[in-house]
């Protein structure tokens, strides 16, 4: 071995040792990784909580990385997850592709449980989270009822090509079929986005002579379609968004919002700590995959 | 004359050609009601893509705007919640201009290239305004602000006027002052311009403030529309401001560009959308159609300037911008 050589080792050592005094700062507890996709969306930060909040209540070491929506840093998070031996590997997907690194875990035995997002083709022991499908046949059904099956939908989808937003539009065209009275007179992307989605509504509400109903697949753009739709003066146009986020919430008491649909994100996170533990005491045999009910906020 | 026409009015055309399209395609498209709509849609990128046009002039580019938009919004918020909505709206423009001056002096006295300094601000500022809020929006329904994003003089919409001005604003700065000759002249060829005499430093800083500030009062009047601030909204707003300048003829290379023709790209981007929207285009179909005009505009665009290049060397010294630029601003 050269002179290079040498040095990489000693760094190596060095690097290690760092790493080691980092990591023994909270020994004898079960430790766990949670790899989050993202930051920027209330939804996962609640999740992120969750996990926090449980693996503090029971006395778990916990690292929280943020893959910052991108697949390359979620492998490299993983990937540094493994080398830091954890007990157990909680990630929250960013993508499919994650599935390989996912793989690598399983390898070196260490469990993976799988929030929110499902990934095709990864070993994984639980997996908890709602049901785009069925949230987005379920909202679908409840505009449709409350529009009495009769009345022109405005839908607004997510970010094209994203897995939620693909699910819920999949499980909204199954109900509407079913309601002949019902005609889907724009159905455009707000790219989960409040200020984009302002746009996009203000841009509808000049083609569309009347609407009933605007049909969001989340909080954000429902939050948009009311400012256009406020701004627009017009009534009697009932919004629904998905996600109960805190204004969402409030603006469905002051009857601006018709509904939105609660998805319990702090609660996944805690049931991910809580199959993590289940996996390394044997307490209690862990479900392979767990579909966490939604609720209904109306007024 | 008419192939100078041409040149500088060669975005114009592709305005034209694609609104005729479109009132073809959406007989909602071409009403007063729709076209203030549109309008009122294209201020905010147009703001952004003003102070864009003058850091892209001096051969720089900022990528942190779209976090600046988040971070001004919810600063100006919540300074004017508990101390009024103009200390609030001051502390918004600041706040974005001092990220400016980050940028700039990043640019000028660190010599970081200005996408690696943007890029890292982008997400600085990204992080700040997450940091700041929470990661919540920040909800304020009443307040004099209201009227940035609300509120209309006669027909037109309050943040149609902030657009219009700060067009104007910019191009008199750009075409009628010093320093607008000096940013033309650092852009076309920056050692020159600095053993002219110009401060390179000062003319990187300045732009990066303008840039910055401007890309506040955006996101003062987004949040005034929205009545409230999200500290991840903003996300990719830099990408259309950029391609507001470049369908505008401005080069990315720098020491040339126009206000004016970053005003009819940002209307190209906007009608663009507004489009898609009327004619109910599946959201899949309307990515590929924005990325296939805006190259086809700009093909256009290069196609008619190498035309007008070629015919003004036959008629005569045809002279760029810059050279102009750099040619006034030598010491008398």
């Amino acid at each position: 071995m050269g002179i290079r050589g040498w040095r990489i080792v000693g760094i190596a050592i060095l690097a290690g040792g760092l790493l080691a005094l980092l990591v023994s700062s909270g020994q004898a507890a079960i430790k766990i990784g949670f790899s989050v996709s993202t930051q920027v969306n209330p939804f996962y930060k609640a999740m992120a909580d969750g996990v926090r909040d449980e693996a503090k209540a029971q006395g778990m070491e916990v690292t929280i990385l943020n893959a910052e929506d991108k697949l390359e840093k979620q492998i490299a998070d993983v990937e540094d997850l493994i080398q830091k031996k954890v007990d157990v590997i909680i990630i929250n997907a960013t993508h499919d592709g994650a599935a390989a690194v996912l793989n690598k875990a399983a390898e070196a035995g260490i469990p993976v449980v799988t929030l929110q997002r499902a990934v095709p083709g990864a070993k994984v022991t639980s997996h908890i989270g709602t049901d785009n499908v069925v949230i987005g046949r379920e909202g679908a059904e409840w505009v449709a009822k409350a529009l009495g099956g009769k009345g022109n939908v405005v839908v607004m989808e997510g970010i094209p090509g994203a897995a939620s937003s693909e699910d819920r539009k999949k499980g909204s065209a199954e109900v509407w079929p079913k309601y002949p009275g019902i005609k889907i007179v724009a159905q455009q992307s707000g790219k989960y986005d409040r200020a984009v989605a302002l746009g996009v509504m203000e841009n509808i509400l000049q083609a569309q002579p009347q609407i009933d109903a605007v049909f969001c697949f989340n909080d954000e753009m429902a939050m948009g379609a009311l400012a256009a739709v406020k701004a627009s003066k017009r009534t009697g146009i009932k919004i629904t968004g998905m996600d109960a986020n805190k204004d969402a919430r409030e603006a469905v008491t002051r009857g601006e919002l018709a509904m939105t649909i609660a998805l319990p994100p702090y609660n996944i996170g805690k049931n991910g700590v809580l199959h993590a533990r289940w996996i390394k005491t044997k307490e209690q045999p862990v479900p392979p995959r767990t579909v966490m009910a939604v609720e209904f906020i109306t007024k | 004359m008419s192939r100078r026409l041409l040149r500088d009015y060669g975005s114009l055309l592709g305005l034209l050609l694609i609104g005729a399209a479109l009132s073809l395609l959406s007989d909602r498209f071409l009403t007063t009601s729709n076209l203030i709509n549109v309008a009122r849609q294209v201020s905010i990128n147009a703001i952004v893509a003003a102070g864009m046009t003058i850091v892209i002039i001096t051969g720089g580019i900022d990528l942190s705007v779209g976090s600046t938009i988040a971070l001004a919004g919810c600063a100006a918020l919540l300074v004017a919640r508990p101390v009024g909505d103009v200390v609030g709206m001051t502390a918004g423009i600041l706040l974005a201009a001092g990220v400016g001056f980050l940028n700039g002096a990043l640019v000028a006295w660190g010599r970081v290239p200005p996408f690696i300094t943007t890029l890292a601000t982008m997400t600085v500022v990204r992080g700040a305004a997450l940091v700041l809020t929470n990661g919540e929006p920040i909800v304020k329904t009443e307040g004099a602000y209201l009227w940035l994003g609300q509120a209309s003089v006669g027909p037109i919409p309050v943040p149609i006027l902030l657009m219009v001005a700060t067009l104007i604003g910019a191009h008199w700065f750009l075409s009628r002052t010093r320093w607008g000759t000096y940013i033309y002249a650092v852009g076309g060829n920056a050692e020159a311009a600095r053993l002219s005499g110009i401060s390179l430093a000062g003319i990187q800083i300045l732009v990066y403030v303008l840039g910055g500030a401007l890309a506040g009062l955006a996101g003062l009047v987004l949040a005034a529309r929205l009545s409230s601030a999200q500290p991840n909204t903003g996300v990719g707003f830099e990408l259309d401001a950029i391609a507001a300048v470049v369908l505008g003829g401005t080069s990315l290379m720098g020491g040339e560009g126009t206000i004016w023709g970053t005003t009819v790209g940002a209307f190209i981007i906007g009608i663009l959308n507004n489009g898609f929207n009327l004619m109910n285009v599946s959201p899949f179909y309307q990515l590929i159609a924005k990325g296939a005009v805006i190259v086809l505009a700009v093909l256009v665009d290069q196609i008619v300037k190498a035309g007008a290049a070629s015919g003004a060397a036959r008629g005569g010294p045809a002279r760029a911008p810059a050279e102009q630029a750099a040619e006034s601003s030598l010491p008398r």
